[in-house]
């Protein structure tokens, strides 16, 4: 596999409590404080932690739907190393026709005065790339591939149910023929039935044409499901990344640990065991000194109240940000094992 | 209505008032409830189980009705059935038993809260309303439930206002104003589903834990079936306004008969496939619109075991096939004939 996306130190502050209506902030929010991962091409990157982790923040600041306020992005395609941050409003206009995001609200993403043919047309005569017959085949090609019946096309985004709407927005963030696409909680607005079959059209997709997915959830074992490695984080910085099944069957940072203990699996006999986390999350404007998570840690010591632990390799493929990551043995998800 | 239950619903009929015409939400439903014990009522938006859970306090918006159908509630101080259904939705004797007998919690904390007054004035308003008991005595009972909910330094938080609080200790308040008279009913209407999942798993292992204090039967409204598994001792799943299959938890999840029930277990991704790579196989289509409802069994447009003729003109009857457990289905219909001979 080679690289498509690589995030160096990204950080996406927020500028809080002003003194008076022109003076300057009194603090930030470091939303994402110092990110570093890399994406591959043709995987599936999940990015998970509680609301407030930061998460959904850089999803949109790795495309720069946001504007990140430091760190180095770099974007692989066709052999050429492209730094993203680097580019002005109109080259990056450019770039998004490679990257797309898809939201979880399908009712508030469509504009309700389009018709689906009208919302999948857009950005193709937008960026003037096709018009005419071909216009017309490269929509009716989208619908088909998302699961849109074609004589539908003609209709208002309110005639369609949750899950057709979810499908419509797909099709408009593909119409473009992306290759890397967020997926900022896709499914967790849908009803469980229909959950399904989003999830399953994403991995079709993905195949089909060869599509790079970062995905961000809260639902655990819907990550778990579609993503290849999965990024913990925790106030604004990642803590472990792994392959999924490391991650969830291994993890090596108490946080990862916690919640993957917390995960109600839909079986009876898996009776939950949960690790409760002492306390409060603290406030992402006023982050702890030391490792961040270390108010709630059980495992604590003096050396993780003082110096921030760094993003180290622990094992093939598995990167983790802790004093005692190889001294601790950590419960993995399901650990009483099967029945 | 039987001993041993505590709510007893039965044939219950809500209907949606549009223009004159009566459209049933709720399509005649049967359940129970022991003293003690978790229910767990199940079902994708639309299928009527949030209108049920508001209709059992006479919660109903005005646009909904009870159509017919009975409501027993034992009463703890007679220890007789009311008919909660035949009671006037203003009247002393529901509010006699609202928030007093039967209490709710909701998926927003702040439904159930006034930014204007502190926090142990609301939990506190509950306990004098219906325990007549002093400002003194209040404050004491208040700070003695916030302080069994787990919110620490309780004696400060009582001073406290919401926006103070934070989704967490919210969530904690509202489970301590709905148990601040020890009801014998709690009903909980998607009380974790906003919540991050390290959030979900205290509430619920402190729900688990005050229902053992307190010894209340819960009646838990829910999507998640991971939450339903973890919960609940008995489980009735509902489609488009009616209950299609009910029983104790394991034989649900274990050994499910109702087509819906099966194929909503195969659609939900579970921790345990993970090392399987199993595909998950979504139910096609979606639920049709409440004006929409097909004829016979609901179900029978997505069901793969469709039965022309049968599942589209006549509705199956909820019948029980093992003790206990109730399915609303055709295929089962032979097997329950079998045993019977």
């Amino acid at each position: 596999m080679t690289s498509l996306l690589t995030v160096s130190d990204l950080k996406v502050y927020f500028p809080h409590g002003k003194a008076g209506m022109f003076g300057r902030p009194t603090g930030y929010v470091k939303a994402v404080d110092g990110v570093s991962f890399e994406i591959q091409r043709g995987e599936t990157f999940g990015l998970v932690g509680e609301s407030g982790s930061g998460k959904t923040t850089l999803g949109r600041a790795v495309i720069r739907a946001l504007e990140p306020t430091g760190g180095d992005i770099t974007y692989h395609r066709d052999g050429a190393a492209i730094d993203i941050m680097a580019l002005d409003r109109r080259a990056m206009r450019a770039m998004w026709r490679h990257m797309q995001m898809i939201f979880q609200d399908p009712y508030s993403s469509l504009n309700p005065r389009m018709t689906v043919r009208d919302v999948l047309s857009e950005p193709l005569i937008a960026n003037k790339l096709a018009k005419g017959a071909e216009l017309d085949d490269r929509v009716i090609d989208i619908a088909r591939r998302c699961g849109l019946d074609v004589e539908h096309l003609s209709r208002y985004p309110h005639a369609f149910s949750g899950g057709q709407r979810q499908r419509i927005a797909i099709a408009r963030a593909l119409v473009l023929e992306p290759e890397f696409i967020v997926c900022d909680e896709p499914v967790s607005a849908l009803d469980v039935s229909i959950q399904a079959q989003i999830l399953n059209l994403l991995k079709d997709l993905q195949k089909q044409l060869n599509l790079t997915f970062l995905f961000i959830a809260h639902d655990l074992a819907a990550v778990a499901y579609i993503c290849d490695r999965v990024a913990v984080m925790y106030l604004g910085q990642i803590v472990e990344v792994a392959p999924t099944e490391a991650l969830y069957y291994s993890p090596k940072h108490p946080y990862s640990e916690a919640l993957m203990s917390a995960i109600p699996e839909a079986d009876p006999r898996q009776a939950m065991k949960p690790l409760l986390l002492e306390g409060e999350r603290p406030s992402p404007a006023n982050p702890p000194a030391g490792c961040r998570f270390h108010t709630r840690c059980r495992y604590a010591m003096q050396i993780c109240r003082e110096s921030p632990p760094a993003l180290q390799e622990a094992g093939a493929g598995h990167l983790v940000a802790c004093h005692r990551a190889e001294e601790l043995t950590l419960k993995g998800a399901l650990e009483q094992g099967p029945p | 209505m039987e001993n041993g239950k505590l709510l007893d619903v039965r044939d219950l009929r809500i209907v949606l008032d549009a223009d004159g015409e009566d459209v049933p939400i709720v399509d005649g439903i049967d359940f129970s409830i022991a003293p003690g014990k978790v229910l767990a009522l199940v079902g994708e938006s639309g299928c009527g189980k949030s209108v049920t859970s508001q209709s059992l306090l006479r919660l109903l918006p005005r646009e909904l009705r009870i159509a017919s159908g009975q409501i027993d509630f034992r009463h703890p101080e007679t220890q007789l059935p009311v008919d909660l259904a035949s009671l006037s939705e203003d009247g002393k004797a529901i509010r006699n038993i609202r928030g007093n007998h039967i209490a709710m919690i909701f998926q927003e904390p702040m439904s159930s809260f006034s930014l204007l007054h502190s926090m142990g004035d609301q939990i506190g308003e509950v306990i004098r309303l219906h325990r007549k008991t002093s400002k003194a005595e209040t404050r004491t009972l208040v700070i003695e439930m916030l302080d069994k909910v787990g919110i620490s330094d309780p004696d400060r938080a009582y001073d406290q206002y919401p926006y103070e609080f934070s989704g967490g200790m919210r969530q904690r308040a509202m489970i301590a104003k709905a148990l601040a008279c020890s009801p014998s009913l709690l009903i909980a209407d998607e009380p974790t589903t906003a919540l991050d999942v390290t959030i979900q798993a205290q509430i619920l292992e402190l729900m688990r834990g005050l229902q053992g204090e307190f010894g209340m039967a819960i009646m838990f409204i829910t999507h998640d079936l991971g939450v339903v598994a973890q919960i609940a001792d008995e489980v009735a799943i509902m489609y488009m306004g009616r209950v299609i299959e009910k029983g104790p938890v394991r034989e649900i999840f274990l050994d499910p008969k109702h087509p819906y029930t099966v194929n909503l277990l195969r659609a939900i991704p579970k921790l345990g496939d993970l090392r399987v790579r199993r595909q998950l196989e979504p139910i096609r289509g979606a639920v049709p619109s409440l004006f929409e409802r097909p004829e016979g069994c609901a179900f029978h447009p997505r069901c793969d075991s469709f039965m022309a003729g049968r599942c589209d003109v006549q509705l199956p009857e909820l019948a029980e096939i093992a003790p206990r457990h109730e399915v609303r289905c055709f295929l089962h219909e032979t097997a329950r004939e079998g045993d019977a001979t």
